[in-house]
C-alpha cells in the first residue's frame, strides 16, 4: 500500500511519489513541526497570544486569498503563468488540495480527540461503578468491537481478494461479523431511530395544531394544501373534481399543485430566502471576529 | 379524573399517546403488504431532474455525491437507485464520491450491486467497478474537499484509489471512468443524493456545472429556494419526488424494473398523512365542541 501517493510533480506543493524530493520535504515538514511545537511550549505566557492570533490569521488569509485573487482559467497541465499575479494565482490554486488535505488531518486529531474524551469519561464511570455504569460499557463494548471488525474487515479487502470481496460467497467470519453489527444494528438502529421522529410529529400536532387565532388557521390552511398536494391520490381525484385532468384555462389555477406552487414560491422561498441571508451575514461576522482573533475565546491560549 | 366521566369534547381532546402511535403504525404497516397503484402528477422540478439526467450523453461520467446512509433509506436509497437505473441504461459512467459520513460509500456500494443483480436477473451487462464506476470514497473534511473538486478535481482525487480488474488498488484518475477528466467541468453533472447540507457545500462552491439534487422530504423546501433560484437543474424531493421519477421511467422504459421503493412506499406517506390530517381535525373538533360548551 503506497501511503506516501502524491499529486502529480507539478508544483512547489506536489512530488512525485517515493521520490527523494518527496521525503525530503516531509523531512522538513516534520523538523519545521516539532520546533514550532517546542517553540510553543517554552514560549512565554504574553507570546503565545500574538502567535495564536498570527498563525489564526494566516490560515484565514489563505481562503481569503483564493476567493479574491484572480484564478487561472482554462488551465490545463503544462500550462505556465505569465506574470507574477498570474503565478500567485497557480501557487494558490495548487495549495489548495494541500491545504484542504491539512485540514482532514487535523479532523482526524479531533476523531482521536472524541475517542480518548469518550474512553477517559465512560472508562471512569465504569471503573467506579457510578449510576448507570452499564451503559456506559456497553458502549465501550460497542466501539471496541466495531473498531476490531471494521478494521479486520478493512485489510481483508485489501489486495488482490479485494474485488472478490464484493460477492457475499467469498466473505470469512470477520466480514460476516462487520456485517452483522454495522449493517445488521447500527445501520438498522440508526433508521429506526429516524423513523421514531414520526410517531412525535403525530403526537405534537394533534396536540399543538389548533385554530385558535386568524394566525394559526392561516398555518393550518396552508399546511393542509402542502400536505394534500403530497399525496398523488387526492391531487388526482381534486384535478377530476373541477376538470382539470388534464389542467387548462384559467381552472388550471386551482388544481392543488397550482395552489400548492404559489405558496411554496411566493411564500415560503421569500421567507428561506431572509432567513438564509441572515444567517450569512451572521456567519460571515463570526468569520470576521474568529479570523481577527476578536473572539475572547478564540484569541487566549 | 375518570375517563367515562369525559365529556366528548374532552375525549376528543385528549386521545392517549399510545393509542396515536398504535394508529400509525398499523396505518403505515399495512400498505407494505399490498401493491397499490396511485395515480401520479409529477412536479416540475423531478420533470427537469429526469430530463436533465436524460440529456448527459452515452458514454461519457457524471460525478455524483453520494452523501446518505441507512438512516434516511427510505428516501435517498430509492432515489439513488431510481438515478442508477437510467445512468446505466443510457451506458453513461459515474465517479462517486462523498463528504457527509464515513458509512456513505458502503450504502452506495450496497445499491449499485443490488442493480447489478437486478441487471443480470435480467440477462444485461452488469456495470463493473474501474470500467464503468469508480468509488472515490470519502472525504472527512467537506468544505475543504469540494473546494478543492471545484478547483481541480484531478489534484483533488489523485491520491484516491479503487479496486481495477486485476485485484490492485490504483489511482481512480487512471481508470477509463476518469482518464479524461481534467477539470470539473468535463463532467456533463454533477448529481448530489443527499440526506445532509452537503448539497449547501457544493453549491456555494461547485457553479461551474449543472447541479442536481435528490433530497429528503424535510429538506426540500430548504432546497427548492436552489431550484427556483436556478442554481439547480432538477430537484428530486422524498418519497414523492421518487415516484415522480419512477412513473416517468415507466413511461420511457416500459419493458424493465422502474417501480421500486417509490412505488412501494408511496401509499405508506398516503396513509401517514391522512392519519395525520384526520388527527388534527379530531383535535380542533373537540376543541370547538368545549368551545361551544361553555358559552352555552
Amino acid at each position: 500500500m503506497d501511503l506516501l501517493a502524491q499529486v502529480p510533480p507539478e508544483s512547489f506543493w506536489s512530488q512525485a511519489s517515493g521520490s527523494s524530493g518527496l521525503y525530503m520535504h516531509v523531512a522538513i515538514a516534520l523538523i519545521v513541526g516539532i520546533a514550532v511545537m517546542f517553540g510553543l511550549m517554552n514560549a512565554p505566557t504574553r507570546l503565545r497570544r500574538p502567535i495564536v492570533v498570527g498563525l489564526t490569521f494566516i490560515s484565514g488569509l489563505f481562503y481569503v486569498l483564493l476567493y479574491f485573487w484572480p484564478a487561472p482559467i482554462a488551465r490545463t497541465p503544462g500550462t505556465l503563468p505569465v506574470s507574477t499575479p498570474d503565478a500567485v494565482g497557480f501557487w494558490l490554486s495548487d495549495a489548495l488540495t494541500v491545504v484542504a488535505n491539512f485540514s482532514s488531518i487535523l479532523s482526524g486529531f479531533l476523531l482521536g480527540l472524541g475517542i480518548y474524551s469518550l474512553v477517559r469519561i465512560h472508562g471512569r464511570k465504569i471503573a467506579k461503578q457510578q449510576k448507570d455504569w452499564g451503559f456506559s460499557a456497553v458502549l465501550m463494548a460497542s466501539m471496541v468491537i466495531m473498531i476490531v471488525f471494521g478494521y479486520g474487515d478493512w485489510i481483508s479487502k485489501l489486495g488482490a481478494n479485494g474485488p472478490k470481496m464484493d460477492n457475499q460467497a467469498n466473505w470469512g467470519f470477520v466480514n460476516y461479523a462487520r456485517d452483522f453489527f454495522f449493517d445488521g444494528m447500527l445501520q438498522q438502529m440508526d433508521a429506526a431511530m429516524f423513523s421514531v421522529i414520526a410517531f412525535y410529529i403525530l403526537s405534537a400536532a394533534y396536540r399543538a395544531f389548533r385554530i385558535r387565532s386568524i394566525e394559526a388557521t392561516i398555518l393550518l390552511a396552508t399546511a393542509l394544501i402542502v400536505m394534500l398536494s403530497l399525496m398523488g391520490a387526492v391531487e388526482f381525484g381534486w384535478a377530476n373534481a373541477i376538470g382539470q385532468n388534464p389542467p387548462h384555462g384559467f381552472g388550471e389555477n386551482f388544481t392543488l399543485t397550482s395552489i400548492k406552487t404559489f405558496i411554496v414560491d411566493n411564500v415560503q422561498n421569500p421567507s428561506l430566502r431572509g432567513i438564509d441571508f441572515g444567517i450569512g451575514i451572521g456567519a460571515l461576522a463570526m468569520g470576521l471576529r474568529l479570523w481577527l482573533s476578536l473572539e475572547k475565546a478564540g484569541g487566549t491560549a | 379524573m375518570d375517563p367515562t366521566n369525559l365529556s366528548l369534547a374532552e375525549k376528543l381532546q385528549s386521545l392517549p399517546k399510545s393509542a396515536l402511535y398504535i394508529i400509525l403504525f398499523v396505518a403505515t404497516s399495512i400498505p407494505l403488504f399490498f401493491t397499490i397503484p396511485i395515480p401520479n402528477k409529477e412536479s416540475k422540478a423531478s420533470i427537469d431532474f429526469y430530463q436533465e439526467v436524460q440529456k448527459v450523453p452515452e458514454g461519457s461520467t457524471v460525478l455524483i455525491a453520494s452523501d446518505w446512509t441507512n438512516a434516511t433509506r427510505g428516501e435517498s436509497a430509492g432515489e439513488y437507485k431510481a438515478l442508477l437505473r437510467i445512468l446505466m441504461r443510457k451506458k453513461v459512467k459515474f465517479a462517486v464520491y462523498t463528504t457527509a459520513d464515513p458509512q456513505a460509500p458502503q450504502a452506495s456500494k450496497d445499491v449499485i450491486r443490488f442493480i447489478n443483480d437486478e441487471r443480470v436477473a435480467a440477462k444485461q451487462k452488469p456495470y463493473e467497478r474501474w470500467t464503468d464506476w469508480v468509488n472515490v470514497g470519502y472525504f472527512p473534511n467537506g468544505e475543504g474537499a469540494t473546494n478543492s473538486i471545484a478547483s481541480n478535481v484531478r489534484s483533488a482525487f489523485a491520491d484516491k484509489k479503487d479496486f481495477s480488474p486485476d485485484g490492485a488498488l490504483h489511482p481512480v484518475m487512471e481508470s477509463p471512468v476518469l482518464k479524461n477528466i481534467q477539470k470539473v467541468e468535463d463532467f456533463p453533472a454533477l448529481i448530489i443524493v443527499t440526506g445532509s447540507n452537503t448539497s449547501n457545500v457544493a453549491i456555494e462552491r461547485i457553479n461551474s456545472l449543472p447541479i442536481l439534487l435528490a433530497v429528503t422530504g424535510v429538506m426540500g423546501p430548504e432546497m427548492n429556494v436552489y431550484y427556483t433560484s436556478g442554481q439547480v437543474k432538477g430537484l428530486v424531493t422524498g418519497l414523492k419526488g421518487v415516484y415522480d421519477i419512477e412513473t416517468l421511467m415507466q413511461k420511457d422504459y416500459p419493458d424493465q424494473v422502474n417501480l421500486d421503493n417509490g412505488a412501494k412506499y408511496y401509499p405508506t406517506l398516503h396513509l401517514a398523512l391522512v392519519v395525520l390530517i384526520v388527527t388534527v381535525i379530531i383535535g380542533n373538533l373537540g376543541m370547538f365542541l368545549g368551545r361551544k360548551r361553555s358559552e352555552a
